[in-house]
């Protein structure tokens, strides 16, 4: 495994987060004042999209060789690592962030309605979501969201058959096969304990074959299926929102601000991380560290 | 709680209405109807046609089209705008009965934008029209589950009394799986037409024996009232037993479903039920559970008129019959009957009878020409929207008959002709429903509701 690639392909998307979320912001300040046609902002967005496609294509190509580093990478903070889903955002969180965008300036426009100074235009909030496009938008939910509950439900089945062959059975064989071997053992060497239990972890660390191994492969292997149908479904509904929902402009508002959120969770995650393992690492020094190494397999 | 109301019936067929699509088609439609029913058409026609000259130059093609020899006073042009017209109107129809047709097709959403016929009432003077137009939206909002269903089924069937159409709207909230409000969502409206079909036959033959014995106590409004209830309490009640007997699956059947779903349903899933039903110029609400129906009383500044009373088990009334059958109110992040459900009537809930029963409160309500709309919709918009606000936002939604400007997914019309120009203002009723419930659910998701978001928007007034 070389993890530096992951590493690699990882820091290249986030590159790619930051310039692309520049683009959209200077997109977004030229629609506002007028100087983008929906035509270039539709490029802009297309773009965005592709940025996407590439770093799906890269995971793809990586995860056959170790699907289990993206499910929880060594790369991201535990906070990134815990609204992580099946490697990635959740795609139903994309639909939930639209909600809320679609929903700024909402009330101070109901307010102008009732009061009369609307002068007939119906509140759409500051993105302008039409009703037509808000029944897609729930339509489009209520799918990603039946999507997302199967390749959960698959993760939870996957998960649970650890408790399964074909793992369980060589656990509970090998178990046999020591005690056996330990107990011949005592017999042979007159009952000295100490030096059985030393043979019997010796066995246990030696345990690793290859049907111990095929068997670790075959779950990373179907954890790295499920990592690419979970990035074709981010990717699906990524681009049934901003190439088939919204417009141009809307669509060049809801991805800034996906990337404005990602980019600000990340940054101040790692800040947060940062400060806590130098605060570890002055009690580390203090206390007189543990140099016990814990072997592993 | 029977909610009296002081309205009267007052002529809709002012002159200002008279030149829109929709009146003016009122009358072809009466006719059309009333000559299936009598063969005294004709004579009908004439009897309408009495008030003012506008109306019997109106009048006299359609009545053309029925009667079987036409009057010589008509002109060569009458006759060719008496073919023309009827074509327009039949392609209308035609367009009508797609709309509806599409309507509950979707899954989780059921936008309607299809208007229903204008109702027509036979009087000796001016008819009088109360029209029917609406838009609804259902959303999951923050719910990843969607358990609200929807059922908008204008011109549901007729009142056997008179023939007059009657439309369906209901809003169902279901908890704990979706598949109760889904059979009332399929079912109450087939149900409950059965059940008014009953009524209308035994009314009729009820004020036949009236009228042969010369009773003086028949009371044909209080008698028609009194079968609509009856037929919306005997339609909960079929559909309720029906929820005994549904499997997660979808499917209702005795014995017990077979599938692997079977297991899974519980006697703790259910479903709230608030129906209207428009007739004439009554509106009948049926409520069971916490949904709710709202009319909208015009001109602006009018308070808002609850059709329905939310079923709370901490409700005075609903909480005294509990106790009285022996069940507990607890307050467990909210009141909820045996702290487990936070409304005191729903229809299935098998394992929480007998406190939570599935009887629906009724009201009848007399429409007006004022009466703006009528909104049904589930808690989850009620519970971060006033009343108030709900009636207010609907009202100045469907006032304002602009669409938004530079709307990306309206169909952009430049300049229309001056035909067009009327078509598209009888189609803009609809599409103003839709904008009224869309912007309320947009707001309640905005205000932060946690529930599903189901809203009906019903438009009593001719917009032009």
């Amino acid at each position: 495994m070389d993890m530096a690639r992951y590493e690699s392909c990882y820091r290249h998307w986030i590159a790619g987060q930051e310039a692309g979320l520049a683009e959209l912001e200077a997109a977004s300040a030229n629609a506002a004042a007028g100087r983008a046609t929906d035509a270039e902002l539709r490029t802009v967005v297309e773009r965005c999209m592709l940025g996407y496609q590439d770093y799906a294509t890269r995971r793809r190509a990586l995860s056959r060789e170790d699907g289990v580093a993206f499910f929880a990478p060594p790369w991201c903070t535990a906070f990134e690592n815990s609204v992580l889903w099946l490697g990635g955002c959740r795609p139903s969180l994309t639909v939930r962030l639209l909600y809320n965008l679609s929903g700024e300036g909402l009330e101070a426009q109901v307010e102008e309605l009732l009061g009369g100074l609307s002068n007939g235009v119906i509140p759409t909030g500051a993105l302008g979501i039409t009703s037509a496009q808000l029944v897609l938008i729930n339509d489009l939910h209520s799918r990603t969201v039946h999507q997302e509950n199967a390749l959960s439900d698959r993760l939870a089945t996957l998960q649970e058959d650890i408790a399964d062959r074909p793992l369980l059975p060589i656990v509970r064989q090998r178990e046999l096969a020591a005690a056996a071997r330990l107990g011949a053992a005592a017999a042979a060497s007159g009952s000295c304990d100490g030096a059985a239990r030393r043979r019997l972890r010796a066995a246990r660390l030696g345990a690793a074959d290859a049907e111990v191994d095929a068997a670790l492969d075959s779950y990373k292997a179907a954890l790295s299926r499920l990592l690419v149908e979970a990035d074709e479904l981010r990717m699906a509904t990524a681009r049934a929102l901003a190439t088939e929902i919204l417009t141009p402009r809307q669509a060049v508002e809801m991805l800034a601000a996906g990337k404005h959120l990602h980019l600000s969770v990340r940054d101040w995650s790692r800040r947060r991380e940062a400060a806590a393992g130098a605060q570890q690492q002055l009690g580390g020094q203090s206390a007189g560290t543990d140099n016990t190494v814990r072997p592993s397999t | 709680m029977v909610m009296a109301s002081a309205g009267v019936n007052v002529p809709g067929g002012d002159e200002v209405r008279n030149p829109t699509a929709a009146s003016a088609s009122t009358p072809e439609c009466r006719m059309r109807r009333r000559h299936r029913l009598e063969p005294q058409g004709s004579g009908d026609a004439a009897a309408a046609a009495a008030p003012g000259p506008s109306w019997v130059r109106r009048l006299r093609p359609a009545a053309s089209r029925f009667s079987p020899s036409p009057s010589p006073s008509l002109s060569p042009s009458s006759s060719q705008s008496s073919a023309d017209r009827p074509n327009d109107e039949e392609q209308e129809e035609l367009d009508h009965e797609v709309e509806v047709e599409l309507a509950p097709a979707g899954p989780q959403l059921e936008p309607g934008e299809a208007e229903g016929e204008p109702e027509a009432e036979a009087v000796a003077v001016a008819p009088q029209v109360w029209p029917v137009a609406f838009g609804s939206l259902s959303m999951a909002g923050r719910m990843r589950m969607m358990e609200d269903a929807v059922s908008l089924h204008p011109d549901l069937c007729t009142w056997a009394a008179d023939g007059s159409p009657m439309h369906f709207f209901g809003v169902f909230d279901g908890h704990g799986g979706s598949h109760v409000s889904a059979l009332c969502r399929d079912r109450m409206h087939e149900v409950v037409a059965e059940e008014l079909a009953r009524e209308g036959a035994t009314f009729l033959r009820r004020r036949q024996e009236s009228a042969a014995s010369g009773s003086a106590a028949w009371s044909e409004r209080a008698e028609e009232e009194r079968a609509w209830r009856a037929a919306l309490q005997r339609g909960f009640r079929r559909v309720d037993d029906m929820a005994a007997l549904a499997c997660a699956c979808g499917r209702v059947a005795r014995p017990s479903c077979s599938c692997p779903l079977a297991g899974t349903s519980s006697g703790i899933v259910g479903s709230t039920a608030v129906v209207a039903l428009l007739v004439r110029g009554r509106l009948v609400v049926a409520n069971c559970g916490d949904s709710r129906a709202v009319l909208c009383r015009g001109p602006a500044g009018t308070p808002p008129v609850p059709l329905s009373s939310d079923h709370k088990p901490n409700r005075a009334d609903e909480k005294a019959r509990i106790e009285a059958a022996g069940g507990r109110v607890v307050f467990n992040n909210g009141h909820r009957v045996r702290g487990i459900l936070a409304m005191s009537r729903a229809l299935g809930d098998r394992l929480l009878r007998p406190e939570v029963i599935a009887e629906p409160e009724i009201t009848v309500t007399e429409r007006t020409v004022e009466d703006e709309c009528l909104i049904l919709a589930s808690d989850g918009m009620w519970d971060v929207i006033s009343n108030d606000i709900a009636c207010n936002v609907a009202r100045q939604c469907l006032e304002d008959g602009n669409p938004p400007p530079a709307d990306p997914t309206a169909g952009g019309g430049g300049g229309a002709p001056a035909a067009g120009v009327v078509v598209v203002a009888a189609r803009e009723a609809e599409p103003r429903c839709l904008r009224a419930a869309s912007l309320l659910a947009r707001l309640a998701i905005g205000r932060e509701t946690q529930d599903n978001v189901s809203i009906v928007v019903v438009d009593l007034k001719h917009r032009d």
